[in-house]
C-alpha cells in the first residue's frame, strides 16, 4: 500500500475510451504522470465497435440503397448487388483509419503508461490490474458501458447478439429480431433491412425511439414499414426465446396475445448498463443500477476519484464523454473548476432519413411545466423535397412564449448536419424570428428550418 | 481453479487462493441461523459458490470483502435473511 504523498502515477484513468483516453492526453501534457488501464482493446467502444463501425456500415448501405432505388431517376440499377465480406472490409479499413483503435502504442508514445488486464480497486489510493498495485494521487473511472445478460426465459439456450457482437457476423443473417429501439437500435434495423434481412423491432413502449418526440417514432415507425418492410411491433415485450435449428423462436406477448417468429439471429440493444464491477466500494465510491454518482464537479463520493462517461451514465453518447473527460482532467488539477454543460448536446440517429434533435424536446418542457409554442415544417414545404423525391420528414422547432428558441428535432437527409444550425440559435439564445430572417438557401434542406421558425415567428 | 482471482487481504498485504470449502461453511452457518431446510440450504449454497467462481473468472484480484459481497448478493435471491446474516455476521455479537 501506498505511504501518503507517494503514489506511482498523479492520475490513473480506468478505460481508454472517448473519456478516458481524452483525460489522460489532457493531464499528460500538463506534464503529469499518467497510467491508462484498459481492460478490453485500446480505444474504447466508439472506434472498435460503436458509432465508427456502425456508420461506415451504414454509409454503404445506404449508397446500396440509393443506387438501387435510382430507377425512378432514369438511372439502371437492376444489377446491382453488394458483396458483404468487402463491406467488412470497408469497415476494418475505416476502423484502422481512425488511428484510435487498438491504440496502446499511441498513449506510450504520448508518455502514457498503459497497462492491459481487468482493474479492481483495493483501497481509495490502490488499484490491482493484471495482480500488480498500482497507486495514484487522482483516478479517472471511464470504464463505460457494456450489455447485460437480458432476463428472458431460455436465454441460456441461445446464442444472442449485442451492438458489440453483431457487426463480426460473416454473412447477413435472412432475418433478425431486435429488442429494443433506441438509436442505436434503430440503425441496425435499417442496416440489415436494406442488406435484405427481414427485420422485426420490438419495443415495450407505445411507439419506436420513445426517448424522442412523438412525431419522431411514429413517422419513423411508419417509414421503416412502407419502406423497408420491417415489423414494427410496438408494445411487445419477449417473453422467451429457444433454441430451433440454426436459429431462435422468439416468442413475445403484444396486446392480449402471445406470438412466436423464427429468426436467424436476436440482436438485444437494450440492455446497456453502466460498467461498475471494479471494487468501488473499497474505494468508497457511491453507485447505483444507473451508474457511478458524481457532483456537478464529475467528483465521486470520493473526492479525488472522478467518473466520466457511460460509467455515469450508460446511454451517454461519444460527444458528452469526451466533454466530460475534459472537465474531468481540468477539474483534478485546478482550483478553479468547471461543470460540463450536456444541455445542447446533439443527439444523432444516423438513419435515412437521420434524426436529430437537440435542447429541449416536447416532453421535457411538459415535465418542467414550460409554457411553449411549438411549429412543425414537413419536408412537403420545401423544394428540396420535389428535387429529391424525398418526403418523410420533418422539422420541428420548440419557443417559450417569448419566442426565445429551446430545442428542435429534424427528421431528414442529413439532419446531423441540419441540427448544427437550431443548437447554435439556442446557444446564441435567438429568436425563432431571429432564425426565419436569415437566409438559407434556396433548395437546400435547411430551408424547412427557416419554414419553422417562421411559422413561429408569426 | 487457478484462473480464478487471489483475494487480497488488506492487512497483511498478502494474497490467497479462493477456498470454496470455506465459502461454503459461512454460507452454510448463515442459512442454518435463519432456519432453512437441510434441501434449500445445500441447494443454496452450490448456487452461491458457482456464481461467486464464475465471477471469479472474470477477474484478477479482489479483496475478501468483495468475495463476501458477491456472496452476499447472490445468497440474498435464495433468502433475503441469509443474505443479510452472511453479510453482517462479523458486525453481529
Amino acid at each position: 500500500m501506498a505511504q501518503s504523498g507517494q503514489f506511482d502515477y498523479d492520475l490513473i484513468v480506468i478505460g481508454s475510451g472517448a473519456a478516458g483516453s481524452t483525460a489522460a492526453l489532457i493531464a499528460t501534457k500538463q506534464k503529469k504522470r499518467v497510467a491508462l488501464l484498459e481492460a478490453g482493446t485500446f480505444g474504447g467502444e466508439s472506434p472498435n465497435w460503436g458509432d465508427v463501425p456502425t456508420k461506415a456500415m451504414l454509409h454503404a448501405a445506404n449508397l446500396y440503397e440509393e443506387a438501387r432505388l435510382g430507377n425512378r431517376f432514369g438511372i439502371r440499377s437492376s444489377m446491382l448487388g453488394y458483396n458483404y465480406p468487402s463491406i467488412l472490409q470497408w469497415k476494418d479499413k475505416v476502423i484502422s483509419r481512425t488511428g484510435a483503435a487498438d491504440n496502446r502504442q499511441y498513449y506510450e508514445k504520448n508518455g502514457i503508461a498503459t497497462f492491459h488486464g481487468v482493474a479492481h480497486f483495493m483501497s481509495p489510493h490502490e488499484i490491482s490490474i493484471s495482480r500488480k498495485h498500482l497507486t495514484a494521487r487522482n483516478f479517472l473511472i471511464a470504464t463505460g458501458s457494456h450489455f447485460a445478460t437480458p432476463d428472458i426465459y431460455g436465454i441460456d439456450s441461445i446464442t444472442y447478439q449485442t451492438p458489440k457482437t453483431i457487426l463480426s457476423l460473416p454473412k447477413v443473417p435472412h432475418s433478425i429480431f431486435i429488442v429494443g429501439s433506441s438509436s442505436e437500435a434503430v440503425e441496425y434495423a435499417q442496416l440489415f433491412a436494406i442488406l435484405g434481412s427481414k427485420v422485426y423491432i420490438a419495443e415495450r413502449s407505445m411507439r419506436l425511439m420513445p426517448e424522442e418526440d412523438a412525431e419522431v417514432g411514429e413517422l419513423i415507425e411508419k417509414h421503416l414499414h412502407s419502406t423497408k418492410d420491417i415489423s414494427c411491433l410496438t408494445q411487445t415485450q419477449v417473453a422467451s426465446v429457444e433454441k430451433r435449428g440454426l436459429g431462435v423462436r422468439v416468442s413475445y406477448a403484444r396486446g392480449n396475445a402471445m406470438r412466436s417468429v423464427q429468426v436467424d439471429e436476436i440482436l438485444f440493444a437494450n440492455n446497456r448498463v453502466a460498467s461498475t464491477d471494479l471494487g468501488l466500494e473499497n474505494a468508497l465510491v457511491n453507485y447505483t443500477a444507473a451508474g457511478i454518482t458524481v457532483n456537478d464537479n464529475l467528483q465521486t463520493s470520493s473526492q479525488h476519484i472522478y467518473a466520466a462517461g457511460g460509467a455515469i451514465d450508460a446511454s451517454s453518447p461519444t460527444q458528452v464523454a469526451m466533454l466530460q473527460g475534459r472537465v474531468a482532467a481540468h477539474n483534478m488539477f485546478h482550483k478553479a473548476t468547471s461543470q460540463p454543460d450536456s444541455s445542447l448536446i446533439p443527439r444523432i440517429t444516423f438513419t435515412n432519413p437521420g434524426i436529430a434533435s437537440v435542447g429541449l424536446s416536447e416532453n421535457d418542457c411538459i415535465k418542467r411545466d414550460l409554457a411553449i409554442n411549438q411549429a412543425v415544417a414537413p419536408l412537403t414545404m420545401i423544394a428540396r423535397s420535389n428535387t429529391s423525391d424525398f418526403s418523410n420528414g420533418f422539422v420541428k422547432l420548440i419557443t417559450d412564449k417569448k419566442g426565445i428558441l429551446l430545442g428542435g428535432t429534424v427528421v431528414a437527409p442529413h439532419a446531423g448536419e441540419i441540427i448544427h444550425e437550431v443548437a447554435l440559435a439556442i446557444h446564441a439564445g435567438m429568436s425563432a424570428s431571429d432564425l426565419a430572417s436569415m437566409q438559407h438557401a434556396f433548395l437546400s434542406w435547411s430551408e424547412a428550418v427557416r419554414v419553422a421558425a417562421g411559422k413561429l415567428a408569426q | 481453479m487457478s484462473d480464478l482471482a487471489l483475494i487480497y487481504d488488506k492487512t497483511t498485504q498478502t494474497t490467497s487462493s479462493f477456498s470454496s470449502d470455506s465459502l461454503a461453511h459461512s454460507l452454510n452457518n448463515a442459512c442454518l441461523a435463519v432456519g432453512l431446510s437441510d434441501g434449500v440450504i445445500q441447494d443454496a449454497v452450490t448456487r452461491v459458490c458457482h456464481s461467486v467462481s464464475q465471477w471469479l473468472l472474470q477477474k484478477d484480484e479482489v479483496t475478501s470483502d468483495d468475495v463476501r459481497r458477491q456472496a452476499a448478493a447472490a445468497l440474498s435471491v435464495v433468502s433475503a435473511e441469509a443474505g443479510y446474516i452472511y453479510e453482517n455476521e462479523n458486525a453481529m455479537i
